[in-house]
């Protein structure tokens, strides 16, 4: 469920990568003091070993699609909400930048999605309390699916809000919003059982290394709900707020507002713009009959023109022609050399 | 499983790629950083339908692979990963935006066919271009830069553990699975009811090793902190490189050149 | 300086499961010195040189070199005095070539870039791999692990060598090598190793480990005469002192 780059836009993306950012920020905080020799290899293990898991994809039964673990539960019960957050956020950099999945502009709203959900919502108030009379295996299975559930749940639920404030896609919010649920379901309980059975594991084979299990000790903090609550406060006044300002003015509809924004045909009704091309025109003066704003303003049309796909093709010559060049070039300067 | 050693070592062919020694290796990674990011910028802000006018933004890639010495192959596998949840999601836009705002050789086409095609056209340019910044970079050297951009420490630390351990579970997980395969020779696959006892089993090795490892950079001085201090100092041709692309690209956002060109020569034609 | 000895006193180390891996063991070793340890498996070798680089704190006792104790404090100073090669090279390299592998010590301890390429071209060369350079370790053999692993140490200059199994995996050829590269240092050392031999050749002394006490801490030429002491300590006599199985037989 990585968001990808060509499906949000620039604000979506600048927002929610400021909200991990502030969520990243608090929890290196929390842990910068307890940081010992131990927990820093265990957490570049976790992540490790949860990218691996990312990157097996199973079929979910049913649907003809298929999903991968998230992984946030199984970070979150083993190193805690804090430093399972940060594992996460670095998993997904590593993966936006060795495979592009997801994408750099993305990488906020997955971090968040991916990793907010669940280490700050599902594993305190739902893991942790039902684990809170202490670790059975039976009670690991049940906190571990529902953990789980839930996390992804909401991890798709923002997924969803996230595309269609980006409106790229015409799917109807719905019918979205009731695939990629039913779709996390499936997958939310493939990944419970998963966690569970990784913990159930490492509790009777190493209970040392579980955070907040007895034989961890006391770690000396927990998660409040106050403070998750002024995280999310936070995260939505800044998401809000770069959203909203961004629609000011523009009443038909935020998802046209968000585009818009960015778009060309705002600008174009500046003036300055328009102004400064039709300046140019004029001064060039190869195209008289042409008026640019028409063709400029009016993607639906410039995009089919037979102008507009010659252009197009072109423009893609000009490229593979560049291309070859330096190529041709670059070899004879390493055969000059030799 | 053996897919996922094959990957993991495809993986790495991007951060050796950062090891040659072309112009654009040589450009400040923190300049490169930036102008990746604009690109990326600019790429998503095209409108939906806007196919043709983002056609001028594939000089980025096409040059920098180019310049840069680097290999189309292997960039094929992060577009195999990338592509398919678009084209997913977009696969309905053909269904339900079916305007027709144009025919072209006797077929009508549809607002939405435009815009899943643009929405193609976008992923394989962010595709690229964060693929490339991995290739002609480097690991290392972006860490370097994170850290002068003022990422905190842990964070950049917890990116490069992560990125080195990544090799060190593959090892094990490789090793684990073949001692598996090897006394359990009729089986299809690892069998369910020792799943949790192998991935756990797996877990610890990893994390005994990498307790290992950890130790052996201790023990070579490290104290937590990435010293990444082989960065140069920003010179005259970084900031030309930045400024260059950041024009390009503003020129091209703002002018739709093949348009202008498409225009000019149909105009000839006539 | 602080490096003329390296002293352990009544150091006694368990692992976390209970298990006594060295028991009072009480050893001085001097510049310049080179000490053979040898055990069967088990014996606690390993241990030994690990409670030296203060990977592992004693749980009673307490190592010295010279008079700086080996604590959670000086471990800065002790790591860079001490080079330390782990059992299995493995565990040693994690960079994505062999030269910033070599490089990443002197990197952490601030050198600047030049003085870095320096020591990496000057310890790839001492070990003879400079042609391993740009490589990536994990795409190296079992031996040319080693010899990398022995290379990222001595980059960083150490005075004292502690090395766990130096000769294993190495071919009969990069063996001899590495012996002529030791009998060059003038560093003090130490070598936990099977390898009698290797021993014989190279350490004038010897302590041999059982059970994580000293068993025999002397001349490795009288030890290794004693076939009794080093038969109960699960140990054989070096191949160079049993006679050619060949001729016996014939
Ligand atoms: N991580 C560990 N946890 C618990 N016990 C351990 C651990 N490592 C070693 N031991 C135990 O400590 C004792 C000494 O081990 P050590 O590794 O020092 O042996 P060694 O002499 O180096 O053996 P070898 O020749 O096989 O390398 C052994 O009994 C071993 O089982
Ligand atoms: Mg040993």
């Amino acid at each position: 469920m990585h968001m990808a780059d060509a499906l949000i836009t620039p604000i979506v993306g600048g927002a929610m990568f400021i909200a991990s950012a502030k969520v990243g920020s608090h929890s290196i905080n929390q842990i910068k003091s307890q940081l010992d020799d131990s927990k820093i290899p265990l957490m570049g293990v976790m992540g490790a070993f949860v990218f691996a898991t990312q990157m097996i994809n199973f079929s979910i039964p049913g649907t003809g699609s298929s999903g991968h673990l998230g992984g946030g539960m199984l970070l979150a019960a083993i190193l805690g909400s804090n430093a399972g957050f940060l594992a996460m956020a670095a998993i997904l950099t590593i993966q936006a930048l060795f495979f592009a999945d997801g994408g750099l502009l993305a990488l906020g709203c997955n971090i968040f999605n991916l990793g907010f959900y669940t280490c700050f919502i599902a594993y305190p108030f739902i893991y942790k309390r039902i684990l809170k009379k202490g670790y059975s295996t039976s009670r690991i299975i049940g906190a571990s699916i529902l953990a789980s559930i839930v996390g992804l749940q909401l991890g798709a639920f923002s997924v969803v809000v996230q595309t269609m404030l980006s409106g790229k896609i015409e799917l109807p919010f719905t019918t979205f919003l009731l695939l990629m649920q039913f779709i996390h379901l499936a997958i939310g309980i493939v990944e419970g059982l998963v966690t569970a059975a990784v913990i159930n594991f490492l509790w009777k084979a190493r209970p040392e290394l579980i955070e907040g299990s007895d034989a961890a000790g006391n770690t000396g903090y927990s998660v409040s709900f106050k403070r998750i609550l002024t995280l999310l406060i936070i995260a939505t006044l800044v998401i809000g707020g770069i959203v909203s300002l961004a629609a000011s003015g523009n009443p038909d509809g935020l998802e046209w507002a968000l585009f818009n924004s960015l778009g060309q045909e705002e600008r174009m009704q500046d003036g300055g713009l328009d102004q400064m091309l039709a300046v140019l025109q004029n001064k060039l003066a190869i195209l008289p009959d042409y008026s640019f704003k028409s063709e400029l303003a009016a993607p639906e049309q410039a995009g089919t023109s037979i102008s507009g796909v010659i252009g197009a093709v072109i423009t893609l010559l000009f490229v593979a022609g560049a291309g070859v060049f330096i190529k041709a070039f670059n070899g004879k300067a390493k055969k000059d050399k030799a | 499983m053996a897919n996922i050693t094959q990957a993991y070592y495809k993986m790495f062919i991007l951060d050796e790629l950062a090891d040659k020694k072309t112009a654009i290796h040589r450009i400040n990674p923190i300049v490169k950083i930036m102008v990746t990011v604009i690109y990326l910028l600019m790429v998503v802000s095209y409108d939906k339908y806007d196919i043709i006018g983002l056609m001028p933004l594939f000089f980025y890639p096409v040059i920098i692979m180019s310049v840069g010495d680097i290999p189309f192959k292997p960039m094929l596998a992060g577009l195999a990963i990338a592509a398919p949840l678009v084209a997913g999601v977009g696969m309905f836009n053909p269904l339900l935006d079916r305007n027709i705002v144009s025919t072209m050789f006797g077929i009508g086409i549809s607002a939405g066919m435009l815009s899943l095609l643009a929405l193609l056209v976008k992923c394989s340019l962010t595709v690229l271009a964060a693929l490339l910044l991995l290739a002609t970079t480097g690991m290392n050297k972006i860490a370097a830069a994170l850290q002068r951009l003022h990422i905190p420490q842990i964070f950049i630390m917890q990116l490069l553990l992560t990125y080195r351990y990544i090799s060190v579970l593959m090892g094990e997980a490789s090793r684990v699975y073949y001692a598996y395969n090897l006394r359990a020779p009729n089986q299809k696959g690892i069998s369910s009811k020792i799943w949790g006892s192998l991935i756990g089993l797996l877990l610890l090795r990893t994390y005994d090793r990498a307790s290992r490892l950890y130790q052996a950079m201790k023990l070579r001085g490290f104290e937590n902190q990435f010293f990444g201090g082989c960065l140069d100092k920003l010179q005259k041709k970084d900031i030309m490189y930045l400024l260059g692309w950041t024009g390009f690209f503003i020129i091209v956002r703002f002018i739709n050149i093949p348009m202008l060109l498409g225009v000019f020569v149909t105009g000839v034609i006539k | 300086m602080s490096h003329h000895l390296v002293d352990f006193i009544d150091v006694s180390y368990s692992y976390l499961d209970g298990n006594k891996a060295i028991e009072n063991l009480n050893a001085r070793i001097h510049h310049g010195e080179a000490v053979g340890i040898v055990g069967a498996n088990g014996a606690g070798k390993s241990t030994m040189l690990k409670l030296l680089v203060g990977i592992l704190m004693p749980e009673q006792g307490e190592i010295r070199l010279g008079d700086l104790p080996v604590t959670k404090k000086t471990l800065s100073i002790v790591r860079q005095t001490v080079g330390f090669t782990f059992q299995d090279p493995e565990d040693q390299l994690f960079n994505i070539t062999v030269y910033d592998d070599v490089a990443f010590g002197p990197r952490n301890y601030g050198l600047d870039e030049k003085e870095v390429e320096k020591r990496v071209v000057s310890a790839l060369q001492t070990v003879g791999i400079e042609h391993l350079m740009h490589r990536a370790p994990y795409k190296l053999s079992g031996g040319e692990k080693r010899a990398v692993s022995i290379a990222t140490v001595l980059s960083m200059e150490p005075n004292v060598l502690a090395m766990d199994e130096p000769t294993a995996a190495l071919d009969p050829k990069s063996r001899r090598r590495l012996i002529e590269l030791l009998q060059g240092f003038k560093h003090t050392k130490l070598i936990a190793t099977h390898d009698l031999d290797l021993v014989m050749e190279l350490c004038s002394r010897t302590i041999v480990l059982k059970d994580g006490r000293i068993e025999y801490d002397g001349p490795t030429a009288e030890i290794m005469k004693n076939t009794l002491l080093l038969e109960q300590c699960g140990l054989e006599q070096p191949l160079m002192l049993q006679g050619c199985p060949i001729c016996r037989q014939k």
